[in-house]
């Protein structure tokens, strides 16, 4: 089991920290993704979720999307509660999937007509975040 | 027969005895005559035989007196209890406080010149300087006059703050009329203890900062109206004693079983109101052998929680009551008169409920009213034009403008108890001056419903001398030295808006008043001034546009060149209350005195005196109407009432009291105060200039910080940073000491608030209150415990690791409202196409409106960003100039870079853009695109380059300006089109508009930029290449040395949409909007949201939801809007923006808003001085040997040159306050719906406030938060503008205090003989007592005491 912590400004002097769990990390997608991180980058419109091809490195959407994995999007972290997959076509070396994806924290993610960037982590399982006031002024808390 | 014939010779027989019959008659007359006039001088005779052998016996009138000095000044024995006395309770009572009186010596005690400072060796016990100053030091040399002096410096031989014994001192002069007789040799002397400087738990008989009705206050009687009579009070308690509800119970009540009757009514009302006590006088033995015992009774009542006629009030409620000459074009009716400027604001004419009411509206009566039911005096509206004034009676306009009548009326109906019948005829009231002296009540009518223009040319009663500015009051006003040319201005100025010339006033220039010249219009002051309290400021939704506008009206602009300085002619405070005056108490006949109307043969002003109180406090003795009758008259019927309501003195401290002061200078000797740390005992506290030392100027003489020093305005004599100009070192010095004192009193008192925080709200602070637009620079020590370590020149690093540099944040002049970017990747592509849209929004809608549709911007952007009406040249026009080039002639007459479209002269304003493609810069000022550089097209056709300053892009208040670079976007297969709303400018390269680089792979939807607002700290310095391409300042604190930079103000996200076709499906065109929905937010924080673009852009072109940001960009109108200054930097400002609302407490919040502090520290050490002429004083020229006091160096004017007087007039105690009517009119004053939280029939079980912020809370013990106004329709918007919500709290810090320093004691003295109840006689005396004066005090010491009582009778 391994784990990323994540501290960020959330506004009105208070921060917010995040904890990531991970289990059974696929060792395959570390450090393989878009810009060397361990992430699934890919953008969802009116329900469209497209990730290159190459960033899936041989599994599918559905094995990548699953409920209780974390995705970032929107300036936030959202943790997956129900995630449907009604299909898979491949164009260009983009994989296109029909999703519906809800979060703990929004209804429906990314079912606009307008596009959102989504990253996904895979293979993580779980996200606590907590809300705090930092004691002092310092470069953390900028 | 012969008739009978008399005699002639017997006729003179008869006239004879006739004769002496007559003289007979004659004589005896003159015989009973001499009789009874010889019986008359022996009964005189023997009536004086026998008060001399009273006197001889009892001598009354020195144990009166010597029960007054027991009650003054100490020790109060009664019987085996001890009481704290008057100046115990100021000063700290020597054995408990804490604070002993300190004795010593004075040697070489000297004076240089007419300087107003005397200089003095001083040697006493082992204290530390900071022990000393801003105490009252009294100089007691037998043979020599007593008198006392305030310590404005002390410094030890080290000039360090270590302990010592010897001490050179800087002493003031003692107030009063009568020359000072310098005493020679050793000179023994006396420092007091620091006045009201006790902490939140003090002693039962310390120097606590609060007076009011609680357990540390015995002294203190209560008496309130009473709503069953008028004749008589309702004593809760009396003085020196357990509440005496058991003596009123029963009026025969004798303690001590001698059969005499121990209850007393000292002021003569028929109310018990004290107890027979036994004050230590010693019994004597009458003639006949028999001990007569002596025992007192005192009475002290406090004045300070009254309506003070001489202070309160004043005429603009007189002139315009009843009219609406505020404006036309808004309705202003609801909306309440004033600002809060001072006591002048206090409502006694109109706006206060009935003496029986406790009702929670205000009947508008006033505080003291005449009957409404008589024909032509209906006192709802007193003063209309027409009235008819000779059947009326309305007190407090008598006191203010004087008047006569031929007959006064009864009381309003309703009423019982009074001596006088209801709506019956009374008796004449001779024509008599008022306070303000002049003529002026057969003239009412002509002025009433006119202007001050015309009352004054009148020589009608006006403040001061009519029509003219008075010289002292302009000095206060100004705040500058009658030395300074008359174009010198760093306060009111003398006229802020020329009506008469409409709507394109030239605030850039003096106006042309003629023959004078006058500091710039705005200068000082962007938002209007209101010293006379006439104007109405309103927040409303704006019709257009996206900002709520502000509208400021007045009773009366200048209206007429001719009317000169009509800002600051014959305002309120003209009045001159200091004693140093020492007139007033005259009873003129305004119809013969003082109605030339040159400047010689008028009179001026005639305020009330103590004398004149007198026979209102005490209407019921048989003496009364032998004093002075002049207010007692004018109260009318109304003077019975009165005396529970009214004074003609309250005086206030303006030193730190409380536990502010406990925090700072700690109890004596200890090292408990932040000042007293042994860290200073090797540092000198007080710097040799303004610059240098940790706390100077106010503080350092124990005085509350001046939140309105003198900051000059910027011109072009402070162009760049040059730190030897005085506008750069009055800011400094500001900034410097109101840091050190909330770093001292955050830490002294245990707190952490970082230093940069601090830093930073303080430079704020002073950008908040300074009118222009420089975001000034400050160098700091990031821990002055350890000493003041730099010189304050941001350009030298002198400062080690605690040097730090902030520059203050201006007002968000222009905001980013709505981005919007596209581009396109299609698949088997290689370059990438888009475009892009950013709308900025400029919400500064403020108008000030005159008669009819006449308005002018009301707080328009600086002059160094405005555009000039003929582009290099002409009246300033409130529209940013985006283009605009910052150079050192900025604030000259012309703009001579108007044109200037030269690439390498970089602007004051320009737009960065960062994104996954890099930083691209976009200019509004240039032909001609550097690297990384987009530019605006010129307006003559799109695609062509900038042709003139005139094509540069404008920015009026409550516009939006967008750029973009096209309105037809492909958007997967189709075509996109939309209008640009508002004003909009193409780019000059429209497919250059774009965000650099494109999305990282052909999937991605959309990439995130970031669109900043930036802009040159100075305008006044040219931008070289480095400062272009240096980083943009984005933190609250720097270690850098550079005076100019660009600052981020405002910070937008960009959401770039991939509107290509494949392998995505087709996106809608969304741009991110500034949130414009809640009034709790928008338009100010930082928070965008996605909005679908589909037929306009700006998508949003309306708005009522948004918020007013106050910034009024003028000097305070009280401590209290210091709520309103913003923390953090410039972008962390709008981050973390939220309105200020009466929920979040200030101190605490996190965020943008609130004092970093406690507040409740903070409000007891700063404060906006009196407006009252002659209670500071202003000094420069020959200050020899007053280096620390005074500044010196020509122009560099700092309130460290105002030396005050320590005492300050008309401010009212809330914990006194003895009747409704006069909270009412003090805490409502023009409300309707007066905030009621506290009436004076509550004030004994809610228990008083213990410093102002509790007072500004309405509350008991030490506040919560500041009490705000309810919002009212067209009136006090409170959500749309935080500033109405605290209208009220703006007033009151002006206004009221916690404290009490002037008294009115009666004693009565009783001799008896026990068992005997017919022995019994009464001896009675009356006293006014202001304790603000500064006398010498040690406990049964005499010194000069006397100079505190205002006012000594003995009541024969």
């Amino acid at each position: 089991m391994t784990s990323l912590l994540c501290l960020s400004d959330i506004g009105n002097g208070l921060r917010q920290a995040s904890v990531i769990v991970f289990h059974a990390r696929d060792a395959n997608l570390i450090g393989l993704g878009a810009a060397s991180q361990p992430l699934v980058t890919g953008s969802m419109v009116s329900g469209t979720l497209s990730v290159l091809t190459s960033d899936l490195r041989g599994r599918q959407v559905n094995e990548l999307i699953r409920p209780g994995v974390v995705a970032y999007a929107s300036g936030t972290f959202h943790q997956l509660s129900a995630a449907v997959v009604t299909g898979e076509t491949t164009v260009s070396g983009t994989t296109l999937a029909n999703v519906f994806l809800t979060s703990t924290k929004d209804a429906a993610l990314g079912s606009g007509s307008t596009g959102i960037s989504i990253q996904f982590l895979p293979d993580s399982v779980g996200l606590a975040e907590r809300t705090f006031t930092p004691e002092t002024v310092g470069a953390f808390t900028q | 027969m012969r008739p009978a014939v008399i005699p002639t010779n017997r006729r003179g027989v008869l006239l004879l005895v006739v004769l002496s019959m007559l003289t007979l008659f004659l004589m005896l007359g003159v015989t009973y005559l001499i009789a009874a006039s010889r019986a008359r001088e022996t009964a005189r005779a023997y009536a004086r035989l026998t008060f001399g052998s009273d006197d001889a016996r009892i001598p009354s009138a020195a144990l009166l007196d010597s029960v007054l000095l027991k009650v003054v000044r100490g020790p109060v024995v009664i019987g085996s209890g001890t009481f704290e006395s008057l100046l115990a309770d100021k000063y700290g009572r020597p054995t408990t406080s804490g604070t002993p009186t300190l004795s010593g010596t004075i040697t070489g005690l000297a004076r240089t010149g007419t300087s107003p400072i005397l200089t003095a060796t001083f040697v006493t016990g082992s204290v530390r300087p900071t022990d000393l100053v801003g105490r009252v030091l009294t100089l007691a040399k037998p043979g020599s006059s007593v008198t006392s002096h305030r310590i404005v410096r002390a410094s030890n031989s080290g000039s360090t703050n270590a302990q010592a014994t010897s001490f050179t001192l800087a002493l003031d002069l003692p107030i009063g009329v009568q020359a000072f007789q310098r005493p020679s040799g050793t000179v023994p002397a006396i420092v007091n203890g620091r006045e009201f400087a006790s902490g939140t738990s003090p002693p039962t008989f310390g120097n606590e900062n609060w007076d009011g009705f609680d357990d540390h206050n015995l002294f203190l009687a209560q008496l309130r109206s009473s709503t069953s009579s008028i004749s008589q009070a309702d004593v809760v308690r009396g003085s020196f004693s357990a509440p005496i509800t058991s003596v009123l119970a029963d009026p025969n009540l004798d303690l001590d079983g001698d059969l005499v009757m121990d209850a007393a009514d000292n002021d003569g009302d028929g109310v018990i109101d004290g107890v027979f006590q036994d004050y230590g006088i010693p019994p004597v033995t009458d003639a006949a052998g028999n001990t007569v015992q002596l025992r007192a009774s005192v009475l002290v009542v406090d004045l300070d929680g009254r309506f003070n006629v001489n202070a309160h009030d004043a005429l603009p409620r007189l002139l315009y009551a009843g009219t609406n000459r505020w404006t036309t074009t808004v309705s202003t009716t609801a909306a309440p008169m004033g600002s809060g400027y001072g006591p002048a604001e206090i409502n006694g004419l109109t706006g206060t409920r009935a003496w029986t009411s406790n009702s929670t509206s205000n009947s508008g009566t006033g505080l003291f009213s005449g009957p409404s039911a008589i024909p032509g005096a209906s006192m709802s509206a007193p003063l209309q034009a027409g009235a008819t004034f000779a059947t009326s009676e309305h007190p407090t306009v008598f006191t203010l403008t004087g008047g006569g009548t031929s007959e006064l009326r009864g009381l309003r109906s309703g009423t019982t108890g009074s001596r006088y019948t209801d709506g019956q005829a009374t008796f004449q009231l001779r024509a008599v001056e008022g306070r303000y002296g002049e003529r002026a009540p057969s003239d009412w009518a002509a002025i009433i419903g006119g202007d001050l223009t015309s009352v004054s040319s009148g020589s009608f009663a006006v403040p001061g001398q009519p029509a003219t500015d008075d010289e002292a009051s302009r000095m206060s006003d100004r705040r500058a030295p009658r030395s300074e040319p008359s174009s010198i201005g760093y306060g009111v100025p003398s006229v802020w808006w020329l009506s008469a010339t409409g709507s394109n006033f030239d605030w850039g220039s003096s106006p042309n008043v003629s023959g004078t010249t006058l500091p710039l219009p705005r200068g000082v002051f962007n938002s209007p001034p209101d010293l006379h309290g006439r104007m109405k400021t309103l927040t409303g939704t704006a019709a257009t546009g996206l900002a709520p506008v502000m509208t400021f009206a007045k009773a009366e602009w200048a209206d007429a060149a001719a009317n000169g300085t009509r800002e600051t002619t014959d305002d309120p405070y003209e009045l001159r209350l200091d004693t140093r005056r020492g007139f007033g108490g005259m009873l003129f006949d305004p119809t013969t005195a003082g109605t030339g109307t040159s400047a010689s043969s008028q009179a001026r002003d005639n305020p009330f005196t103590p004398a004149e109180l007198e026979p209102v406090l005490r209407p019921y003795d048989v003496d009364t109407n032998k004093h002075q009758p002049r207010l007692a008259a004018m109260l009318g019927s109304a003077a019975e009432e009165a005396r529970l309501k009214v004074t003609t003195d309250s005086w206030d401290t303006t030193a730190i009291t409380g536990s502010a002061a406990l925090v700072l200078f700690g109890t004596q000797g200890g090292a408990s105060g932040w000042l007293q740390s042994p860290a200073f005992d090797s540092l000198s506290i007080g710097g040799s200039t303004p610059l240098s030392g940790v706390i100077c100027g106010e503080v350092a003489r124990g005085e509350r910080f001046d939140l309105n020093r003198a900051l000059m305005a910027s011109g072009t004599d402070t162009a760049g940073y040059d730190f030897n100009n005085a506008y750069y070192r009055q800011r400094q010095a500001y900034f410097k000491d109101l840091y050190t004192l909330l770093f001292a009193l955050d830490r002294g008192s245990g707190g952490s608030t970082p230093a940069a925080e601090i830093a930073q709200w303080v430079a704020n602070t002073v950008e908040f209150r300074d009118a222009d637009s420089i975001m000034t620079p400050f160098e700091f020590d990031t821990d002055p415990a350890n000493g003041w370590t730099v010189d304050g020149d941001v350009r030298t690093d002198d400062g080690g690791s605690e040097r730090s540099v902030v520059f203050g944040v201006e007002r968000p002049e222009i905001l980013i409202a709505e981005t919007l970017a596209w581009e396109r990747v299609d698949p088997g592509t290689t370059g990438t196409t888009g475009g892009m849209c950013i709308s900025l929004h400029r919400p500064w809608n403020a108008v000030a409106t005159g008669t009819g549709s006449v308005q002018i911007p009301a707080e328009p952007c600086d002059y160094a960003l405005d555009t000039l009406s003929s582009g290099n040249s002409g009246r300033p026009l409130n529209q940013v100039d985006l283009g605009k080039k910052p150079h050192a002639g900025i604030m000259a007459a012309t703009n001579s870079s108007y044109g200037d479209l030269t690439q390498s002269n970089y602007p004051i304003w320009r737009l960065r853009i960062v994104s996954s493609g890099g930083t691209q810069y976009m200019r509004f000022d240039t032909d001609t695109a550097g690297t990384n550089e987009l530019l605006v097209s010129g307006v003559g056709s799109p695609g062509a380059a900038l042709q003139s300053g005139d094509e540069k892009p404008k920015l009026p208040m409550n516009t939006t300006y967008t750029f973009f670079s096209g309105t037809s976007v492909n958007v997967g297969a189709t075509t996109q089109a939309f209008t640009i709303t508002g004003s909009s400018r193409q780019a000059l390269t429209a497919a250059a508009f774009r965000v650099e680089g494109g999305p990282s792979a052909v999937n991605v939807a959309s990439r995130s930029a970031t669109v900043f607002l930036e802009r040159l700290a100075n305008p006044s310095i040219p931008a070289t290449a480095a400062i272009w391409s240096a980083t943009p300042l984005a933190t609250s604190t720097t270690t850098g040395t550079v005076a100019q930079r660009y600052i981020i103000v405002d910070t937008a996200t960009m959401t770039v949409i991939n509107t290509g076709t494949q392998p995505i499906p087709t996106q809608t065109l969304a741009s991110e909007r500034r949130d414009f929905s809640s009034v709790a937010i928008s338009p100010w924080k930082i928070a965008f949201t996605g909005t679908s673009v589909t037929a306009t852009f700006p998508t949003l072109t309306s708005s009522t939801t948004t918020a007013w940001m106050p910034w009024p960009n003028r000097p305070f109108v009280s401590s209290a809007e210091l709520t309103l200054v913003p923390r953090g930097h410039a972008l962390g400002m709008l981050q973390n923006y939220t309105q200020l609302t009466p929920s979040i407490p200030t101190g605490t919040a996190a965020g943008a808003i609130g004092i970093p502090i406690s507040p409740q520290l903070l409000f007891d050490a700063v404060h906006v001085p009196s407006r009252f002429a002659g209670i500071h004083q202003t000094y420069t020229g020959d200050l020899s040997g007053t280096t620390g006091i005074f500044s010196t160096g020509s122009n560099a004017i700092t309130t460290v040159n105002q030396l005050s007087s320590f005492r300050e007039p008309g401010r009212v105690n809330l914990n006194t306050v003895p009747s409704d009517d006069v909270w009412n009119a003090v805490v409502a004053g023009q409300l309707t719906s007066p905030i009621l939280s506290r009436t004076a029939s509550t004030i004994t079980t809610v228990g008083p406030a213990h410093n102002l912020y509790a007072t500004l809370s309405l509350a008991s013990g030490t506040g919560t938060t500041i009490k705000t106004d309810a919002p009212v329709a067209s009136a006090l918007e409170v959500n749309l503008n935080p500033l109405h919500g605290i209208y009220t709290a703006t007033r009151l810090a002006n206004t009221t205090t916690p404290r009490s320093n002037v008294f009115a004691v009666w004693i009565t003295l009783r001799e008896s003989v026990a068992n005997d109840p017919d022995s019994v006689r009464y001896h009675r005396a009356f006293y006014i007592v202001d304790r603000s004066i500064p006398v010498g005090f040690d406990e049964g010491k005499d010194y000069n005491v006397w100079d505190c009582v205002r006012l000594r009778r003995i009541i024969e």
